[in-house]
């Protein structure tokens, strides 16, 4: 008896000891609370976590099971911190009114508890009012369990955060009630009566007051990139000038972790004269594509490896409305320490078309019009070589698309269970882009002189058109592959519309036009495989973050290598598609991540439910509610 | 006579006072602007209890994988949560003043001293709006009115107002004090044309049609040309003081300002007016028409 007993005992200890070395306990205290903080010379309260000016780096391994204990020290602010980009149970995800998560009241705790699934480069940030642009984001790194690299390209010697962010003088609550008293508060580059009278020269008369017409028939800006400026902008809280510095030495890969934790920016980063190789994004692995620079829309993240051979290099992230950069260096450790930052010349600011508007094809006329005016434009002010392709690169090409896109949509109508207008588009583009880039290359030769000369000058037209140097390549949604084949490729049973819509005027931002305060949520069956069709309506781009799940992007590759993405960039009058496999019951926020538009009322609910068999409309998306059982079937 | 004056005019000030505090006052305590807020905070405790029974089941929850967590009904309590969440996500509550004063001459020589205040509070949706508009010309006494309006939104760029104006005239022997019903459009139309349009009705047959539309134009991102409309068109007035039907007054003006920032801009003002005239009544002789050319200077605050 008695040995039967310590027998079981000893096996019960091993079991749970055993328990204990799989699954490590990583536990983080994190204290929320407000402080004065020095970023630009001038003491402004705002909000730290554990005494620190952004939150933290939180590291983890995959298979950890993570405690994370909050406290909520502010006085009189309810908080909250969601795990942006983590998979986990719907009470932890960290956004009051889902799931039961009432957010954390001033003086009170809250514990996050969750197994973490996954590995990649995440942050976490308040979702509550506006506290993640006062300073509550911070970096989430995933290790791969036992820290072994995925792939023998990942191997890095070195391993940094790039942690990218926008800070203003002024506290998110008065940014917001700004923008409502005027949405052109922040507008300090709007188009002036000598603009209009550039383009009248350039253009005529006829052409400049049909374009013009146009917009302000719609009431809206040409100029209007980003909705609030003023901005600073960091790299792991360092302003340019107090540069922060990566150091490697000779012959190191050093992998960077670009995170986008800014609350209204988008960047275009690059590392002069260094090329960097991306193997994750939105901290989901793919197969590495070389690059020279990037575009990051707020939230998203990229990792990249980059072998730095000089001995000094500098990290340039300029916001896309041009008004600053984020800087900082990359240092051999072995040479002295002689360089101070450069402030690097601005690149032009683009000029928002038509076909941002989403007008290019939607109305023969206008597009004809703008073709016209394109031409022009091409002739006399393009750079002609901008390899940077597609969907940016030139408008007069898009402008060449709209037939096109004319007569696919007529196709599409035709087969409607195909739809896929948009992975086509993107396609088309990139095929267009390829030839793009043989013509670019042949001018490149002549056309290097042309950019210095009238860099100012210069009219740059397009959301998408980064400007991006001759020869260069920037990388496009459509280089992504995953590195590993997604699980689950079956095709969409049924597709969401998420419309992007707003009024720039009041200020007012919308979901298939309703704010979140009238939102009716969007319903999906637990294990149903949907199509996102996020279509942008609006003159802005707007980051759409999912929570919760990973959408498959559908960026023209085959659905194996389609990559996981938390958010994607919608671009202005475009339409970008992904597929989802609703695997994770709850109630997921789906919202644009620009701070501003989604306390405006840019969010949406995505409910994944259950749903028992009487209720299930039809028999074929019943047995696809079990992937497993419909493949049993067949 | 004298007492009623004084006894309007202070009120007048006071609301204009604790108006203008009232909004000061939102502006400085970023953190408790709204009112819904203080109904969190006192539901602090109960809160604090429910979390940690529910992080304890989270944990169980973790463990054994989340089978199904909601999906049933929410209770009337997360409903209330789950108000209080999304009014963070369009439902807040905005003001928005501006606050004037403009000197103004004509050809003549005669001056007078035009201030204005307008307030909006409320949602994207409903709000209220309050506009005063005094004006004092040197040789009278001030003239004023107030209009107070329900703001609704009706489409994208176009809001329906409805509500009462109170107009006070103490250079007049009778009917000092009136007031109208007010109904109008407010909104911005296409070419980015700022416009309110509003039909009055009062005592003693008045009608009238008033429309003011403007349009920023910019020289620098600073310096900006307003071309403004003002037209007030008489429909009927039977009153002591008619003025004769048809377009009444009518003023067509070129402001330049020039946005120290966007809370202060000091403007200059072009204009040339009209003024078709009153009707003989007991009251007053008749008076005809009259063109006048306006020069102006004034200050606006936006708050």
């Amino acid at each position: 008896m008695s040995i039967k007993l310590t027998q079981s005992l000893l096996v019960g200890v091993c079991l749970v000891s055993s328990s204990w070395a799989i699954a490590a306990v990583k536990e983080y205290h994190l204290n929320i609370d407000q402080q004065m903080v020095n970023i630009t010379e001038k003491p402004l309260k705002r909000i730290t976590v554990n005494g620190q000016f952004p939150a933290p780096l939180l590291e983890f391994e995959e298979g950890d099971d993570a405690v994370i204990y909050v406290h909520n020290k502010l006085k009189n602010q309810d908080s909250s911190i969601h795990w942006h980009g983590l998979l986990l149970p719907g009470l932890m995800d960290g956004v009051p009114g889902f799931n039961q998560f009432k957010g954390i009241k001033p003086q009170s705790d809250f514990v996050y508890r969750f197994k973490v699934r996954q590995n990649g480069t995440y942050w976490y940030h308040a979702h509550s009012k506006g506290q993640e642009q006062d300073g509550l984001y911070g970096a989430l790194v995933i290790y791969p369990k036992g820290k072994k690299p995925l792939a023998a390209h990942e191997q890095a010697d070195r391993d940094y955060v790039v942690m990218l962010s926008d800070f203003h003088q002024s506290s998110s609550d008065q940014i917001q009630k700004n923008l409502k008293k005027s949405a052109e508060y922040y507008q300090n580059r709007r188009e002036t009566l000598s603009d209009v009278w550039k383009q009248v020269k350039r253009d005529g008369l006829k052409n400049t007051w049909q374009d013009r017409s146009m917009w302000n028939q719609m009431r809206m800006l040409k100029t209007d990139l980003s909705d609030v400026t003023g901005y600073t902008f960091l790299i792991n809280g360092k302003t340019p000038e107090q540069n922060w510095t990566g150091m490697f030495k000779p012959n190191e890969k050093v992998r960077l972790r670009f995170i986008n934790a800014s609350a209204m920016s988008f960047y275009d980063v690059s590392i002069p004269n260094l090329k960097m190789t991306v193997v994750s994004a939105d901290g989901q692995p793919v197969k590495p594509v070389p690059v020279d620079e990037f575009r990051i829309g707020t939230a998203e993240t990229y990792d990249v490896i980059a072998e730095p051979k000089a001995n000094h290099y500098q990290i340039e992230a300029e916001s896309i409305d041009r008004s600053g950069f984020a800087i900082g260096s990359l240092h051999n450790e072995t040479a002295p320490v002689t360089h101070a930052i450069h402030m690097p010349k601005p690149r032009p600011r683009a000029l928002l078309t038509m076909e941002d508007m989403g007008h290019g094809s939607s109305s023969s006329d206008h597009a004809n019009m703008n073709h016209d005016q394109m031409d022009d434009h091409q002739s006399s002010k393009y750079q002609g070589s901008e390899d940077n392709s597609g969907a940016s690169s030139m408008n007069h090409q898009m402008m060449d698309h709209s037939s096109m896109q004319h007569d696919m949509a007529g196709m599409d109508h035709s087969q409607m269970n195909h739809t896929k207008s948009n992975t086509n588009d993107h396609s088309q583009h990139q095929a267009k882009s390829d030839s793009e880039l043989q013509q670019g290359m042949n001018h490149s030769a002549h056309t290097s002189v042309k950019p210095a000369l009238n860099e100012n000058t210069q009219v740059v037209y397009g959301w998408a058109n980064a400007s991006t140097p001759a020869g260069h390549k920037a990388l496009q949604y459509s280089d992504l592959k995953s590195l590993n084949p997604q699980p689950d490729t079956r095709p969409a049973e049924r597709e969401l519309e998420v419309r992007l819509g707003g009024n720039m005027e009041r200020y007012i931002w919308t979901i298939n036009g309703k704010k979140f305060t009238e939102v009716e949520p969007l319903q999906v069956k637990y294990g149903e495989r949907i199509r996102l069709k996020f279509i942008n309506d609006s003159m802005m781009a707007h980051p759409m973050h999912l929570h919760g799940m990973f959408m498959q992007l559908e960026n023209g590759q085959s659905s194996a290598n389609m990559p996981n993405k938390h958010t994607l960039i919608v671009p202005p009058g475009k339409t970008v598609t992904a597929l989802l496999t609703a695997d994770e019951l709850g109630e997921w926020a789906i919202h644009c991540h620009l701070l501003y538009h989604m306390s405006s009322g840019m969010m949406s609910k995505l409910v994944v439910a259950n749903v028992d068999g009487n209720q299930a409309p039809t028999p074929s998306t019943s047995n696809s509610a079990k992937q497993g059982d419909s493949h049993a079937h067949h | 006579m004298r007492i009623i004056n004084f006894f309007a005019m202070s009120t007048l000030s006071a609301s204009l006072l604790l108006l203008s505090g009232q909004s000061f006052a939102q502006d400085q305590q970023h953190s408790m602007p709204m009112p819904q807020q203080s109904e969190q905070s006192i539901e602090v405790y109960d809160d604090h209890l429910q979390h940690q029974t529910e992080s304890a089941v989270a944990t169980t929850a973790v463990k054994e994988k989340p089978m199904q967590p909601l999906q049933q009904g929410q209770s009337s309590s997360d409903d209330a949560d789950h108000a209080a969440h999304i009014k963070e996500h369009g439902g807040q509550i905005y003001q928005q003043s501006t606050v004037e004063s403009e000197w103004l001459r004509n050809d003549d020589g005669e001056g007078v001293l035009k201030s204005k205040l307008e307030t909006r509070i409320g949602t994207d949706e409903n709000k209220i709006f309050i506009k005063v508009r005094v004006d004092d010309a040197e040789s009278e006494q001030a003239e004023y009115d107030a209009k107070v309006l329900y703001s609704r939104n009706v489409a994208d760029f176009w809001d329906v107002q409805a509500g009462l104006r109170y107009r006070n005239d103490q250079n007049r022997e009778v009917d000092q004090d009136q007031v109208d019903a007010v109904i109008g459009v407010h909104g911005l139309a296409p070419y980015f044309f700022e416009t309110n349009t509003y039909l009055y009705v009062g005592q003693d047959n008045q009608t009238s049609l008033s429309l003011e539309t403007e349009r920023d134009v910019l020289l620098t991102q600073k310096l900006i040309v307003k071309p403004y409309l003002d037209l007030n068109v008489v429909l009927s007035d039977d009153s002591n003081y008619a003025q004769k039907t048809g377009l009444s007054t009518a003023q067509l003006g070129l402001e330049t300002r020039y946005e120290i920032n966007k809370k202060v801009m000091p403007f200059v003002d072009v204009a040339y007016g009209y003024n078709k005239g009153n009707k003989e009544t007991a009251w007053q002789q008749q008076s005809s028409s009259e063109n006048e050319w306006l020069y102006g200077a004034g200050i606006r605050f936006k708050f």
